[in-house]
């Protein structure tokens, strides 16, 4: 259930905002159904998590559509009139370049890029907080930016993963692991897949499905004669929702 | 590099560069071919350079009069490398959702695999032999990313996850804070070392702890943040974490299991777990 610390109560009010059927709906549905307690500071956080969620989602469709090449890190790829590609295979925001633009360029020019998916996943996160900030809070906020996996990644996004949640949300980044992959191909190991809300998840490099679309396809990687299937972890990433919140009604 | 006796082929390639190493293979061959096979041939060869001069092996077909070890590197450098980035990437039309995590699309990839698969079968003492050389062996300073990178790294997946050989995880624990402290990619490498499943390789991860360089010390302390207080000590000095980190696993290390967690997951994996009920904090 959802609790405002301001004490509203309207979750209608908010709810009739959102289609039946969407990803926003399905999240409020999913929070208001839950055992747990969810406590927001105001009706305003909840938007504002709702709508980034949204564009989590929005993100992770553009890039699928913009079907950008899956790169292992060693032969990844980026546009270098905006990114430095780094010696680790990750990707650093030249610093003449403009923080909003590069990250839009992403997903304009998506066909200049390569990566692996958890870079996607930051990608994703980067697009969908620009369209939430706007790009001038956007560029006065992330004067610097490193798309490398999960490491070194701005602390105010504070990404963190959650183990043995009560809910999953649309919008969360989830985990399939593949514990017997094949050592020949090791980088079927695991797929970072984002829930889009609908019963389907979108995976860098292999598309959207069902989870069991993504268990079926690491499953096809897998160690000669093993019968220990992939599966999805107990676990979910996010980025700091309420930091990212916070920021965002201090800086309006 | 350690102190370990240098063959003069690996000696002209640091001193001189490959270049000077492939003119110096070329001109040997063509005035005293035997001493060049003696040279190839040397027990301190590195694999590295084996693997420079590699075209003009082929090319003047010595790959026979090579030891049987050296040979086998070869071959496995070659049906790994069917596998590995290079080969022409297959049209984008015809991959709907732009999968490539190989060179080669998905039925030639699986009938390579299948092709290495069978290899990995056929003489395994030797095999694992040249496996466990070329990790021990392949890494230079000097190394290209790449596809280079890519194949040392699937020789050290295959040499843990086929063959079990846990005697290299020392040099392996040595290779990833080797390339930490120079910026270069590890996450693959420390999957492996996990994926091996072996408790007493911790303990070469916590004497990093006690390295002087600030890298190691701070990557040892992410690798070992399943142990309570490790990672946000700041204050403590290296010896002091080092026994700490001592203490906590040798009382805890019977309820330790490995969680499959890795750095492609997440930003701060947790590779170790103690079971519910059990250990200490």
């Amino acid at each position: 259930m959802i609790r405002f610390e301001t004490g509203d109560t309207d979750l209608q009010g908010i709810l009739s905002q959102y289609q039946q059927g969407s990803p926003e709906r399905e999240f409020l549905r999913r929070l208001a159904d839950s055992s747990y307690v969810y406590v927001y500071s105001s009706p305003e956080e909840l938007q504002f998590e709702t709508r980034l969620r949204r564009h989590i989602i929005n993100a992770s469709l553009a890039l699928y559509r913009g079907r950008m090449a899956f790169r292992i890190f060693q032969e990844s790829r980026c546009n270098e009139d905006y990114w430095i590609r780094r010696p680790d295979g990750g990707f650093e925001l030249r610093p003449d370049a403009r923080p909003s633009e590069a990250v839009g360029d992403i997903f304009t020019n998506t066909r200049l890029y390569a990566t692996e998916c958890a870079t996607a996943v930051m990608m994703i996160y980067y697009k969908a907080i620009l369209d939430s900030y706007g790009p001038d809070l956007f560029d006065r906020t992330f004067d610097r930016i490193i798309l490398m996996n999960w490491q070194d990644m701005d602390e105010l996004i504070n990404v963190t993963t959650h183990r043995n949640l009560p809910d999953y949300f649309p919008g969360d980044c989830r985990y399939v692991k593949n514990p017997d992959v094949d050592p020949i191909t090791p980088e079927w190991q695991g797929e970072n897949i984002i829930d889009l809300g609908d019963g389907s998840y979108f995976g860098h490099g292999i598309g959207i499905g069902n989870v069991d679309f993504f268990i079926r396809a690491l499953n096809r990687n897998r160690i000669e004669g093993s019968d220990v299937s992939a599966y999805l972890m107990d676990s979910a990433t996010r980025p700091d929702f309420r930091g990212l919140y916070r920021y965002w009604k201090n800086a309006s | 590099m350690t102190g370990a006796p240098v063959s003069l082929l690996d000696n002209i390639r640091i001193s001189n560069g490959p270049e000077s190493l492939k003119n110096y293979f070329t001109d040997l061959y063509h005035t005293e071919r035997s001493r060049l096979l003696e040279l190839l041939n040397d027990r301190h060869l590195r694999f590295y350079t084996l693997f420079l001069l590699k075209a003009g092996i082929y090319a003047y077909r010595l790959q026979d009069d090579l030891i049987p070890m050296y040979k086998w590197a070869l071959m496995i450098s070659d049906r790994l490398s069917e596998l590995l980035p290079g080969k022409p990437p297959e049209p984008i039309s015809d991959r709907p959702h732009g999968r490539k995590k190989t060179g080669a699309p998905a039925g030639r990839a699986a009938l390579r695999r299948a092709g290495i698969r069978k290899m990995l079968r056929s003489d395994t003492d030797v095999l694992s032999a040249a496996l466990k050389w070329i990790v021990e062996t392949g890494w230079d300073p000097d190394i290209p990313e790449g596809s280079y990178e890519l194949f040392l790294e699937r020789c050290t997946s295959i040499l843990l996850g086929e063959f079990r050989d846990r005697s290299v995880l020392p040099v392996l624990a040595d290779i990833i804070f080797d390339r930490h402290r120079k910026g270069l990619l590890v996450h693959n490498l420390v999957w492996a070392f996990f994926k091996a499943r072996d408790q007493d390789s911790l303990y070469l991860l916590v004497q990093k702890l006690q390295s002087e360089n600030v890298m190691d010390v701070r990557l040892a302390k992410k690798l070992l943040r399943f142990i309570p207080g490790i990672e946000n000590s700041d204050n403590s000095s290296g010896p002091a974490l080092y026994y700490r980190a001592v203490q906590w696993l040798s009382e805890n290390m019977p309820y330790l299991y490995f969680t499959d967690e890795s750095m492609h997951m997440c930003g701060c994996p947790i590779f170790c777990r103690v079971s519910a009920g059990e250990g200490s904090e």
